[in-house]
């Protein structure tokens, strides 16, 4: 997306959550995006009469048990006869639905937009009993690979290359566990231990239980709204400045080689390619001089490692080593997922939204204890599929330049 | 904001259920690369992908980590619009006039012969899970439904109406074999409904340059209605008169009756294609039986979709009859009503025209 000549810039003005936590005790799934839309709608000072359209983030549907459920929500975000469509690309849902509603707005056809979706991850039981059916029946399914094999695999590859340690891996944690206890909505909302992290139970070496995220339920929604449709008095607007997707091979077997860019299966190449063109869109030439915070989608402590290094923090092989010095800390140069990120919370149709949202809460000053000071610019990113489909959005402060 | 042309097309599958030679993806990969094709453009052109994949028709959790690399995304900026194929039509549309993008390759299919039964055993789960999935509501009970519902708000006339529609729709058959049919759900018979069969279906849209297209897409409108059948209105089409009111306004069109010459309108049933006149503005609501009857070249001129529809994105193949027929010239504004979900819940109207 070269060249990008935009019809009108996009703002966030109103973002919700419901807590995170386990689906035993969560509401049902339309009652959760009942909540997280009128929890957005309240902070955008609007009501459900005075949206344009909807945009629902519903990834598997096999996870929650109602296929294409988009036709079940309708009534319940109030879109008979409103126009209503659904995203789906796996766990870059929530980031694919902001960036569907970012097109509503840009293209000036609607003003305001709401982008919501929930999700109830053990609703159909284990996530990776189903998890290992989004693979290739023939070739891939009977390795077998889940999400868990799969990152352990990546992992592997990493260590091998750069020579990352468990150690160097339950560090993330640790930080991810730290920021995640100040975060409200967190599922996960305890602090642990290096020890703690390396004690824990294997579940696919080098991965332990306290290097993953969670299965978590919960809801997520944004009010999308153009230049015309902010109010200076009611708003805080966090602004779209570039937005991007880039997806890799379906097969895992054809990424094991290393790329031109010096990329293979231990990295994340088409994040890497995401981040280039909506740092392009947004006009950011230095990402580690111009980013403040970055909320990425790392359901691993690897994922993190790698991912900051494909969204241009660091060089390959080196992040690893500066998660140790506390460079990605709250406290620290670039804060990497101040919210605690997916190790802490993972409703999976909504978890790229919640970064979205993270975003928007902290160059809005609006993000409580995991505040980052000054932020003014900040990255979400989504992952899904297997480990296939990235996007980036960069949200800013300022409105961009028309 | 820019404006959006429609360059290429291609499909493979289809009406005659000819995608069973493929694998999925190969499909896929046919019918987008016949589109490339058309439009004179390697995949390397592309800045931006939006599927319509269905993980229910197609059998996989997640059907785009499949589906995506033959429709063109292999690392390209990609979507999956999951409701309709006219919801990705319309992100696509939205995503040129936005300025984000210059060329996308739209696609969706369906696969009829992935499983032995067809579509319509998964189909049951997409009903309303507390009170309507016990049911056994499938797409074809949802028809059957609104079939009734059409027919005792219409009138006695109404049968011989969609008996008339079908036939046409399904050509070389005659409303006499068509009422001769086996009963399948009521009221509907075995030939009142198309077979599920094979296809999909591509079309690659770009910003318009200071060179005005050969074909436009001048507008896209959409609008739904709430999932269950119960708590609707089956003997009306609001929402697609909703949708079509969008569409117009942002195309120009004044009055549809006059300013429209062909319109390739959803059949999934005749008696949904006669729910979509009056909304559509084909004409009011007193002449709909009288024109189902007598029938009109300019209602799905290529034969309608009885003789063979794949399942979940089969309805995009109206978009590209309707751009076949501008390019042709046997219109030169032309109107594709693509539908989704039960009873026509989700309704997409595009307008296409020719540019030059």
């Amino acid at each position: 997306m070269s060249a990008v000549e935009v019809n009108r810039p996009v703002a966030a003005i109103g973002v919700g959550q419901t807590p995170f936590g386990p689906t035993h005790e969560a509401p049902t799934y339309v009652e959760m995006l009942q909540q997280s839309a009128a929890a957005a709608l309240d902070s955008a000072a609007l009501g459900i009469d005075d949206l344009d359209a909807v945009v629902l983030a519903l990834a598997p549907e096999s996870l929650m048990g109602v296929n294409h459920a988009e036709r079940w929500c309708v009534e319940y975000l109030a879109g008979r006869d409103k126009p209503v469509m659904r995203i789906q690309t796996g766990g870059a849902t929530g980031l694919s639905a902001v960036e569907a509603g970012y097109a509503h707005v840009a293209s000036g056809l609607y003003d305001r937009v709401l982008v919501v979706g929930a999700d109830r991850v053990r609703e159909s039981g284990d996530a990776q009993k189903i998890f290992n059916k989004i693979w290739d029946p023939f070739y891939e399914r009977d390795l077998p690979f889940t999400t868990i094999t799969m990152i352990a695999m990546s992992a592997v590859r990493y260590m091998h290359n750069y020579g990352m340690t468990e150690r160097q891996m339950a560090r993330v944690s640790l930080k991810a566990h730290r920021n995640g206890a100040l975060n409200p909505n967190a599922h996960i909302r305890r602090e642990v231990t290096i020890e703690e992290v390396l004690e824990s139970r294997y579940l696919s070496w080098p991965l332990k239980l306290l290097d993953a995220c969670p299965q978590s339920a919960g809801g997520c929604a944004v009010v999308l709204a153009a230049p015309e449709a902010v109010d200076p008095a009611a708003h805080s607007p966090a602004w779209i400045a570039g937005h991007s997707m880039a997806g890799e091979s379906y097969y895992i077997g054809d990424r094991l080689e290393f790329s031109e860019r010096g990329y293979d299966y231990g990295d994340a190449e088409a994040l890497a390619v995401a981040a280039e063109r909506a740092y392009a869109m947004a006009g950011i030439t230095d990402p580690r001089r111009q980013i403040d915070a970055v909320e990425t989608y790392a359901s691993f402590t690897p994922v993190e490692i790698h991912n900051a290094e494909a969204l241009g923090l660091a060089d390959l092989g080196t992040a690893a080593a500066l998660f140790e010095q506390g460079f990605f800390d709250l406290d620290g140069e670039i804060p990497l997922n101040p919210s605690g990120g997916v190790i802490c919370t993972n409703p999976i149709s909504v978890t790229a939204m919640v970064r979205f949202v993270e975003a928007v809460l902290q160059v809005q000053g609006r993000a409580g204890p995991h505040q980052v000071p000054n932020a003014r610019t900040a990255v979400a990113t989504g992952a899904g599929g297997s480990h296939q489909f990235f996007n980036v959005a960069v949200v800013t402060s300022e409105e961009p330049n028309r | 904001m820019h404006g959006a042309a429609i360059t290429g097309i291609g499909e493979a599958g289809g009406a005659d259920g000819d995608g069973r030679e493929h694998s999925l993806e190969s499909m896929i990969f046919a019918a987008a690369g016949a589109a490339l094709a058309d439009a004179g453009i390697d995949r390397d052109d592309l800045d931006g992908i939006v599927i319509a994949a269905s993980d229910q028709t197609d059998g996989r959790a997640i059907s785009s980590m499949l589906t995506a690399g033959p429709a063109g995304a292999y690392l390209n900026d990609e979507v999956n619009v999951a409701s309709s194929p006219g919801h990705a039509l319309a992100q696509a549309y939205m995503q040129i006039l936005a300025g984000t993008h210059r060329r996308i390759l739209v696609s969706s299919w369906g696969k009829a012969s992935e499983s032995a039964g067809g579509a319509q055993p998964a189909e049951r789960l997409s009903a309303e899970p507390f009170f309507e999935r016990d049911s056994g509501l499938s797409a074809l009970a949802a028809a059957a439904l609104q079939a009734q519902a059409h027919r005792r708000a219409a009138g006695p006339e109404a049968e011989a109406a969609a008996l008339a529609v079908a036939a046409r729709n399904r050509p070389g058959t005659t409303a006499e074999q068509v009422a001769a049919s086996a009963p399948i759900a009521t009221p509907l018979r075995a030939l009142e409904v198309p077979p599920e069969t094979d296809g999909a279906f591509s079309l690659v849209l770009e910003r318009e340059g200071d060179e005005r297209p050969r074909v436009r897409l001048a507008a896209v409108g959409w609008r739904s209605d709430i999932g269950r059948i119960a708590e609707r209105r089956l003997d009306r089409l609001d929402h697609l008169g909703l949708a079509a009111a969008d569409a117009y306004a942002r195309a120009g069109v004044a009055e549809a009756r006059r300013e429209i010459d062909a319109w390739h309108l959803h059949d999934y049933t005749a008696d949904a294609e006669l729910l979509a006149y009056e909304p559509l503005r084909i004409c009011p609501a007193g002449e709909v039986l009288a024109l189902g009857a007598a029938g009109s070249a300019a209602i799905n001129p290529e034969g309608g979709s009885l003789r063979g529809e794949a399942p979940f994105g089969g309805p995009l193949r109206k978009a590209l009859e309707a751009v076949r027929g501008v390019r042709s010239g046997q219109a030169g504004r032309a109107v594709a009503q693509i539908s989704t979900g039960f009873a026509g819940q989700f309704q997409t109207v595009a307008v296409i025209e020719a540019g030059r």
